[in-house]
């Protein structure tokens, strides 16, 4: 595959996100797991509000210890406390609402009414299946990597193993990143998708790639942000951190939808491509 | 039904721990409320020269919120953690010795000092907080001029000082400015003239000194230390004492060669001029030339061997080196204008008053930032006068007033002592008799002085009225005007304290 054709595809699978000017309810998904995401990640900053601080208080003791049950260090604390709210929640709710939106957009497609239709929730462990290993992976190369540039001199090399860590996410993603598409045109397993998903991206690796960095770059300055909130908490207002999270989930409902409808572009193009 | 079971077990489930957690959110939320009031407190620091009055204001309030809250009164309270206890209290002594610090921005000093005492009362205070807390009602005191009470707070500083092992375990964890305490106090006796308590606490400070010296061997605090024993001498007089203090100060290892020639100076000055052993002097002077010729110091000494000539009668040899220093290079503004000034002394002395007033007028104009020039005006009336050259006086008394004013107004770069500046406007005023007209301007509230020149010039307008003029109902009128003027300030203080005693009703 030449540059000029890998473009040409990369191109291609990002136009596929047009597709929401045309259907806008594919967009619905993406809005509940957002708006979900800023109800929980609200309950956790402002923990203290009297209707929830019994529930909360505790809550967010357990996943941030003592510290973050103190002012202005909850706030500092906060992106640590919603990581490991965040990383089970989008595993599970997140990816299905995510692969329940590919369902919708592979309907829109000629490919996805020629073939069968598949229930749902029939699939949905297979699905959360997959959004533990998507997860799971990408957060696993993610901090492995990051631990390791920690290790790298500082200077040019620290930057160079940043920027190496997040090519190994990329990658990661890029070759899962099929699944959700996959499991609605064939209807297999979790472990079959995820195979199936791995030799379609190898197969169509480089645009899918840039589709993924594309999607971490545009992320890229806010988890900066986020990635120095304990300088943002003390130098700014604490809740400043908050508006930035919050920021960051508004960003990723389009990041998400960006992603997956360009995957879908890329698995279905006109002549058949994953079919 | 399942859904219904979930959400009745999450709500007992916290209800169990509540009591336990309403510590910690009580906590969390005072600890937000104090963070607010910092940020307003931090906002001041950094707008100060702009001026920050609304957000002293906004701190103030936001501190008070803070204090108001007191969760440690509500009814669950006493079965709250320790360690969440122990945090609402810090945060509430955090709180009360930021508001008392913004009272003294804002100049309510009684209130400052209120609330140090009720912290000191109320809290259980680690040493350095409880020394805090003692300074700033000190300061407070001080402020509101109740002498009395400034010297008690001192004399409890120094006893927790002295007698707390906290301090003697971690000495330097304390801020050195409590090492001036126990010489303050010596200073403060001996002008309240309580000779027998100045002595005793020399005694005390010295001893308090000593201990730091030996304990704290080779470090900052120690150097500060021998600084004290020495500004202790100096205060009670005690030149001998003085001599050997300033001997163990240059036998340190680590003075500076800038400090080993101020006090090689100072040491020269309490020979010359205190113990009046110009034979000792004149070489510790001479050896300070020698070795810095050229610079401040060496014209500092060279100025002192004048005056220590001038003392003798040596008016020669003195006019000589006064001379040289007055057209010195990289002679300092002060030294210049006092040896021109003491040039001038001698030039009268002797009977040549014109080339004296030359003098006068020309350090006036050379110099009329310094102490020499803000004499100048008045030795000038003072001759008139006192030779009957009225219209010469009156003169002089009109370009002197001008003069004065200058220094006096708020924007003046003039950087000294504006009391001293209205000192010289009153004598300079009673020399050419007209006691009456400087007592109505020193009075006159002028918008273009500070607080402190308006309120320091009532209080020397009365003065004024009371002895020079001998009218007591303007003395006293004039009194109220700065009661009512600067309410709860030192100056209010000394005015109803000088009121009492012009009423006939003394304390």
């Amino acid at each position: 595959m030449n540059i000029a054709q890998i473009f040409t595809d990369y191109l291609d699978g990002l136009a596929n996100s047009r597709l929401a000017l045309r259907s806008p309810s594919v967009l619905v998904p993406f809005l509940v797991f957002g708006l979900l995401q800023m109800l929980l990640l609200s309950a956790l900053a402002f923990f203290d509000w009297p209707p929830i601080a019994p529930l909360m208080l505790p809550v967010v003791r357990a996943l941030g210890g003592d510290a973050a049950i103190h002012y202005p260090a909850h706030f500092a604390l906060l992106p640590r406390v919603w990581d490991s709210v965040y990383l089970p929640l989008v595993a599970t709710i997140g990816f299905s609402l995510w692969t329940l939106a590919v369902w919708v957009m592979v309907g829109h497609h000629e490919v996805g009414r020629r073939v069968p239709s598949r229930r749902f929730r029939a699939l949905l462990p297979g699905v959360i299946g997959v959004g533990v290993v998507f997860v799971g992976v990408s957060a696993g190369l993610g901090r492995a990597a990051a631990w390791l540039a920690g290790y790298a001199p500082a200077g040019n090399a620290a930057q160079i193993s940043l920027v190496a860590a997040i090519a190994l996410v990329a990658v990661a993603q890029s070759l899962l990143v099929y699944a959700p598409v996959v499991l609605r045109i064939r209807g297999v397993n979790a472990l079959s998708a995820t195979v199936a998903s791995v030799r379609y991206a190898l197969r169509n690796f480089w645009p899918t790639v840039l589709v993924v960095a594309t999607v971490l770059a545009i992320h890229a300055p806010l988890d900066i942000l986020i990635g120095n909130s304990d300088r943002v908490a003390v130098r700014f207002h604490p809740e400043m951190v908050y508006v930035i999270l919050l920021g960051s989930i508004a960003l990723e409902m389009i990041t998400a939808y960006l992603l997956f409808a360009s995957v879908v572009g890329l698995a279905l193009p006109e002549e058949g491509g994953l079919r | 039904m399942k859904a219904i079971a979930y959400v009745a077990l999450l709500a007992a489930l916290p209800a169990a721990g509540c009591s336990s957690q309403d510590g910690a959110l009580a906590r969390y939320r005072l600890e937000r409320d104090l963070w607010n009031a910092q940020v307003y407190e931090r906002r001041i620091n950094i707008s100060f020269l702009r001026g920050a009055g609304a957000d002293t204001q906004k701190a103030i309030s936001a501190f008070r919120y803070v204090l108001a809250q007191d969760p440690l009164a509500a009814p669950g309270a006493a079965g709250w953690d320790a360690a969440v206890v122990n945090d609402i209290r810090e945060i509430q002594v955090v709180s009360r010795l930021a508001l008392a610090t913004l009272y003294f921005v804002s100049e309510r000093y009684a209130d400052a000092g209120t609330l140090y005492r009720e912290t000191l009362e109320s809290s259980q205070l680690s040493p350095s907080r409880s020394l805090d807390a003692r300074l700033g009602v000190a300061r407070s005191l001080y402020l509101t001029g109740e002498t009395d009470a400034v010297l008690e707070q001192c004399a409890a500083i120094f006893a927790e000082l002295v007698e707390n092992p906290a301090f003697w375990a971690r000495p330097r964890r304390i801020d050195p400015v409590f090492l001036n305490v126990p010489v303050a106090l010596v200073r403060m006796y001996a002008e309240a003239g309580d000779s027998a308590s100045a002595g005793e606490y020399a005694h005390r400070a010295r001893d308090f000194y000593a201990r730091i010296v030996r304990d704290q061997a080779g470090t900052p605090l120690a150097d500060q230390a021998l600084l004290g024993t020495l500004q202790v001498a100096l205060a009670r007089a005690e030149w001998s004492r003085a001599l050997r203090d300033v001997d163990d100060i240059l036998a340190t290892p680590d003075v500076t060669e800038s400090d080993r020639q101020g006090f090689t100076l100072l040491k020269g000055e309490i020979y010359a001029f205190a113990l009046n052993d110009t034979a000792a002097a004149l070489p510790v002077f001479a050896a300070l030339s020698a070795n810095a010729p050229g610079s401040g110091v060496d014209a500092a000494a060279r100025y002192d061997v004048g005056a220590v000539r001038m003392g003798l009668g040596q008016d020669v040899p003195a006019m000589r080196i006064f001379r040289e220093l007055e057209h010195g290079e990289r002679v300092p503004a002060a030294i210049a204008a006092r040896a021109m000034l003491s040039r001038a002394t001698i030039l009268e002395r002797r009977g040549n008053w014109d080339d004296a007033y030359a003098l006068y007028v020309r350090v006036g104009q050379l110099y009329p930032y310094t102490s020499p020039a803000i004499e100048a005006p008045l030795r000038v009336t003072r001759y008139y006068t006192a030779h009957g050259q009225a219209e010469l006086a009156r003169r002089t008394l009109d370009r002197s007033r001008d003069y004065y004013l200058s220094l006096l107004e708020r924007g003046s770069p003039f950087e000294g002592d504006r009391l001293v500046v209205q000192a010289a406007l009153a004598e300079t005023f009673l020399a050419a008799g007209r006691a009456a007209d400087v007592a109505s301007l020193l009075g006159s509230d002028d918008r273009r002085w500070d607080e402190t020149s308006a309120a320091a010039g009532m209080l020397k307008s009365a003065e004024v009225y009371a002895t020079a003029v001998g009218d007591t109902l303007q003395a006293v009128a004039m009194l109220k005007k700065c009661i009512e003027r600067f309410p709860e300030t030192r100056y209010a203080s000394v005015a109803q304290h000088r009121l009492d005693v012009l009423e006939g009703h003394p304390e």
